[in-house]
């Protein structure tokens, strides 16, 4: 069975690494004894670290750590509020669109011009009193008309 | 003479041209469906207990022709309402017609007759939409379209 160059190394073996490709195996050139000892001297080693300094090193990375929290916290707030915001908007029922203004005879603004638009009109006229109303009384009243005839034009095509 | 006998030849064509009819002497009596009649067709319109101030409707028949427009019967709507010129001789026609006087009608009221064209005896088929009526106010408001023939007055000639 092939050992890896660690298993080789702690049992002082020379490490045979395999060709590439070929699987043929060529002998390493080997250490020299006291490098091998001193590699085993450092590896083997057990370093003690000061209990001050362990408690030194634990303090600061949790400040670092509880500082990198601070910042992204208000980050994480404003990413959860979208989140809850956007499923609110998705659920909530689609509200009427605004209807667009079919164009200046539209007096009462509801998308179309029908005898509803002309019948304002005739009334403000009737009044004396409007929004709609120019100087004109004359010119109103022709307008009236305008708009009752454009109410019940037939499209292009005629009537059949 | 060649002259009158010129004469008396028109006269007998013109004779024969007027006075030629479908039934001959001795043939069964009653009247032979004409090929093309003109029928009325009164549309009322029902508000309720409200008074009628406007309205705006549409007629469409592919089974008439239109050839006039009256008014209605109550003296807001006597005039005839509003439509396109290009809907005579066509089978579809809007009208449309206001009132901005006190004496605006209450309940069902004939509020236009239509002059139709039709060829052959039966009735012709068509279709009505009330598209908006409104109040006095002009407030929006529901009302009942319908249609009748109006009764012939008398024989036509």
């Amino acid at each position: 069975m092939r050992r890896g160059a660690w298993e080789s190394f702690q049992a002082n073996e020379p490490f045979l690494a395999p060709a590439p490709f070929t699987g043929v195996t060529e002998p390493n050139d080997e250490l020299p004894d006291e490098l091998i000892r001193d590699l085993r001297a450092v590896y083997r080693r057990r370093v003690e670290v000061p209990a001050a300094v362990a408690v030194t090193i634990h303090l600061a990375a949790r400040r670092r750590l509880r500082s990198r929290w601070r910042r992204l916290a208000p980050l994480a707030g404003l990413a959860a509020a979208a989140c809850v915001a956007a499923g609110v908007w998705v659920t909530l029922p689609t509200p009427a669109p605004a209807v667009a203004n079919a164009g200046p005879m539209d007096l009462n603004r509801d998308g179309r011009v029908d005898v509803l638009d002309a019948f304002k009109l005739a009334r403000e006229v009737r009044d004396g009193n409007g929004t709609d109303l120019t100087s004109d009384r004359a010119a109103d009243r022709r307008r009236v008309d305008s708009i009752a005839q454009l109410a019940v034009a037939l499209p292009a095509g005629g009537g059949s | 003479m060649r002259k009158l006998l010129l004469v008396a030849i028109l006269m007998v064509a013109g004779a024969v041209f007027f006075f030629a009819k479908p039934q001959a002497a001795g043939a069964p009596a009653g009247k032979v469906a004409p090929a093309v009649r003109f029928v009325a067709l009164d549309l009322y319109l029902d508000p309720g207990p409200q008074k009628l101030g406007a309205y705006q409707l549409t007629f469409d028949s592919k089974a008439a022709t239109l050839v006039g427009v009256e008014g209605g019967e109550s003296a807001a709507f006597a005039d005839p309402p509003f439509y396109d010129p290009k809907a005579l001789a066509g089978g579809r026609v809007i009208l449309a017609a206001f009132h901005a006087g006190p004496d605006s009608p209450a309940g069902r009221t004939r509020v236009a007759r239509l002059h139709l064209r039709v060829e052959g005896a039966a009735e012709p088929t068509y279709t009505t939409k009330l598209t908006v009526a409104a109040d006095a106010a002009g407030e929006p408001i529901d009302a009942a379209l319908t249609a009748e023939f109006a009764k012939p007055e008398g024989d036509a000639k």
